[in-house]
């Protein structure tokens, strides 16, 4: 008797391109920063988890040095920001923003973008979090 | 005489069906590899806040709530290290530790735990100031924290 391994390689193939999908979504979403600790982080409430848009913002060598702004893994400056949360909140009224900056950004930068969430008429905010360490 | 074996062997009449075994072998190391490389589970959290509303036309002015409570986190002379100030006075003891300890003795003499906490922040502090002021916020019990926005707003969030 010969095993029919066509039905399993069906679903093998299935759960693999779910994988290979999930995987690059969630690299897409999440660029490596180096996020402050925080002991009350807590996940997303799930009624804004479809309307979010995720602001990366990494630092620049010199922390006083504009930083990176990052949107879906695409490189932006300051005013291509600014100018995307107005194009989105305008489409989007029930916008919200997720920003992650590294942890020795200054305020300077994540203040720019909380006035265009402002000007967009955008009012929730969430900044991220690590929740693995504690807070000194 | 081997050679005469080997020309002995029979051969499948019917179509030949294709060996899965081995691609089965190469797709399930592929999978393991996408299941534990794909983590959905981050470590990672985030502290709800929300900006001041706006009236008007273009949002032209700002709706004012009277804050609970007014957090200031400003930089000391000479040196990039946080001063925290509430109500325009600085605290006793530095840190954000004392930050949360003010708070929750606020709490406890009867603060409403739903008032604003406003948050104002000078341009050089660093953002991890700013997650740690909204973690002593949000674990002594106040989480409705507001930041502020606008140098005149930050002006007025210093004041007692």
């Amino acid at each position: 008797m010969e095993l029919n391994l066509a039905p399993m390689v069906d679903v093998m193939m299935c759960l693999l391109i779910f994988f290979m999908v999930a995987t690059k979504m969630v690299q897409q979403e999440t660029s490596s920063i180096d996020l402050p600790p925080a002991r009350s982080a807590r996940e997303l409430d799930s009624a804004l988890l479809a309307d979010r848009l995720v602001i990366n913002i990494r630092a620049a060598a010199d922390p006083a040095a504009a930083p990176t702004y990052l949107i879906r893994e695409q490189p932006l400056d300051e005013t291509s920001v600014v100018e995307l949360i107005a194009r989105e909140a305008a489409a989007n009224a029930q916008l919200n923003c997720v920003l992650r900056a590294d942890k020795s950004v200054h305020y300077r930068y994540i203040e720019d973008v909380l006035a265009g969430c402002l000007a967009s008429g955008v009012q929730n905010i969430a900044f991220s979090a690590a929740t693995e360490e504690t807070t000194p | 005489m081997m050679r005469s074996k080997m020309h002995r062997a029979r051969r499948p009449s019917g179509p030949s069906i294709p060996n899965l075994a081995p691609m089965v072998d190469v797709v399930m190391v592929i999978l393991i590899f996408f299941m534990l490389g794909t983590s959905f589970a981050l470590s990672e959290g985030v502290l709800p806040s929300q900006l001041p509303a706006q009236v008007g036309p273009g949002g032209a002015a700002s709706v004012s709530i009277v804050p609970q409570v007014r957090i200031a986190l400003v930089t000391r002379e000479a040196s990039a290290q946080c001063r925290i100030l509430v109500m325009g006075k600085e605290l006793s003891e530095e840190g954000f530790e004392a930050l949360y300890a003010f708070l929750v003795q606020k709490v406890e003499a009867g603060a409403d735990p739903a008032g604003r906490v406003l948050l104002a922040v000078d341009p050089v502090i660093r953002y991890e100031d700013v997650v740690y002021a909204m973690d002593a916020c949000v674990r002594a019990g106040m989480p409705n924290v507001q930041l502020v926005v606008g140098p005149g707003e930050i002006a007025a969030a210093h004041q007692p």
